[in-house]
């Protein structure tokens, strides 16, 4: 039986839910910007690194990977991040997992204790205060800052006690489509440092990077700034195949129990029942790192957005990082949504602030192609011109 | 001029035929809620409108596609067949 506390964080999602099983009816008329399933499917390269895997025969390679992985998959995705976090991951510092919501269990696991609360900075992802409560820790959102949607320091600060054994953070930050700056994470490390001393507890910090890869800029890790950090990382965010579940949970070279978190993740997944991968997902690993797609579209489909949805009134956070733009509902509407559900009905779906735990925005995603994404602004723009729709609904 | 009737069995051989459900398979009838059992998915639907409208040459409107008449056979054909029906009307007039 579900518990009340887990069927109130799971509400908004299953509202959410019957608004997209209806507006699926209507097909490839529907826009969907809302869970960034691109309707032009995976990047290019991709299926034929699977293809290739696949041909590729070996003994043993469609059956069963000892618990967190292959070595060699494990190795391949250790190395990686060695190069593009400037630390030295190793082997053993990685559990694969079939996807980043199977990693976020197994570091919410590994950095829990009896009693331990999770600081999660809202809006968050939808699923995160939902897993903090479901394996056992108590969740507390922390609001942004109401100006910018920025990480609130003080906020967090004043949220945190002894019982407080993690933060839960995605960096970049989804929804908000922020990155995260080094002067930001390195402001953030001190605040934990500063936390763990005021209240004689140990914060892991758990970075939720699935979205790392849609930066301009050289992507900044939080691990360079607290040294307790556990990296939660999907692959299908940056190759467009979210439904192959492929990912990670890493520990920090620099974290202080680092071989002792490292043999926990193995083992939490193995208590939890947290599968790997598929084995062929695994062998694929290697294939899907030496691809490099071509990124370039996206500021063009950023921009696009953006002056699209400020032109009718919906306000967006400047967004510097992620497929996502993330942006006020218009003046009229009682609230996210409302709109959200109206805009379903002329065919774009959109993610209500409700699901990521905040009030009054809307989430789009930018994987549909320039025309498409200039139809569904042009319907958002009418939709948001007629509060009364809403009226006539009721 | 087709009969919601004659829609129904075209759209069920097509259903039966595109989603691989033996002709015997009792389960799905035409009263049968085809999204919620897990008959057709967002891009069977798809195909499953492509067809209809190739088929009896109408246009089915987002209303009718979101409304709760077109989620069984029987619900598809009556909807179909009223567009046919009227498109049929218009033809005369």
């Amino acid at each position: 039986m579900i518990p009340a506390e887990l069927e109130l964080l799971l509400a908004p999602l299953e509202r959410f839910e019957g608004v997209r099983r209806r507006a699926a009816r209507l097909g490839d008329r529907l826009i969907d910007l809302s869970f960034a399933n691109p309707s032009a499917g995976e990047r290019p390269g991709v299926r034929a690194a699977l293809r290739e895997t696949l041909d590729d025969v070996r003994a043993l390679d469609l059956q069963y990977t000892p618990t967190g992985g292959s070595v060699l998959s494990r190795r391949a995705a250790a190395d990686a991040l060695a190069s593009s976090h400037a630390l030295p991951f190793a082997v053993r510092d990685v559990t694969l997992t079939p996807g980043a919501t199977a990693a976020l269990q197994l570091a919410l696991r590994t950095a829990g204790r009896r009693g331990g609360e999770v600081l999660i900075p809202a809006p968050c992802w939808l699923d995160h205060p939902l897993y903090a409560r479901a394996v056992g820790l108590e969740p507390r959102l922390v609001p942004a800052r109401s100006d910018d949607l920025s990480l609130d320091l003080d906020a967090l600060r004043a949220a945190a006690s002894a019982r407080t054994c993690a933060v839960l953070l995605s960096v970049p930050g989804n929804p908000t489509g922020r990155r995260c700056d080094p002067r930001t994470l390195s402001a953030l490390g001190a605040a934990l440092g500063e936390i763990e001393r005021t209240h004689g507890t140990e914060v892991t910090l758990i970075a939720d990077e699935t979205h790392r890869d849609y930066e301009a800029a050289p992507y900044a890790s939080a691990c360079a700034h607290h040294a307790r950090t556990l990296v939660v990382y999907s692959f299908g965010k940056y190759h467009l195949l979210q439904g192959q579940r492929l990912g990670y949970a890493a520990v920090s070279p620099r974290h202080p129990r680092r071989d002792d978190a490292g043999r926990e993740l193995v083992r939490w997944a193995r208590i939890a029942g947290v599968a790997a991968p598929t084995a062929l997902m695994q062998r694929a690993l290697p294939r899907l790192l030496a691809l490099r797609h071509d990124l370039s579209q996206l500021s063009a489909a950023r921009a696009l957005t953006v002056d699209g949805l400020r032109a009718v009134g919906c306000e967006p956070v400047t967004p510097d990082a992620t497929l996502f733009v993330y942006a006020r509902v218009p003046d009229g509407w009682p609230g996210d949504e409302a709109f959200a559900a109206a805009l379903a009905r002329r065919g774009v779906l959109v993610l209500p602030a409700a699901l990521f735990h905040h009030a009054g925005f809307v989430r789009l995603a930018m994987t549909e192609p320039a025309d498409r994404l200039e139809r569904a602004l042009e319907r958002i723009g009418d939709v948001a011109a007629h509060p009364e729709v809403l009226d006539a609904v009721r | 001029m087709p009969s919601a009737d004659d829609v129904a069995a075209s759209v069920e051989r097509f259903v039966r035929g595109r989603f691989g459900v033996d002709p015997g398979d009792a389960r799905l009838a035409r009263s049968t809620d085809l999204f919620e059992e897990g008959w057709i998915d967002s891009v069977g639907l798809t195909e499953l409108l492509a067809f209809v409208e190739r088929e009896f040459g109408v246009a089915v409107p987002d209303e009718a596609l979101l409304s709760d008449a077109f989620a069984s056979i029987d619900g598809v054909a009556a909807v179909v067949a009223e567009l046919a029906g009227g498109r049929a009307e218009a033809e005369r007039s």
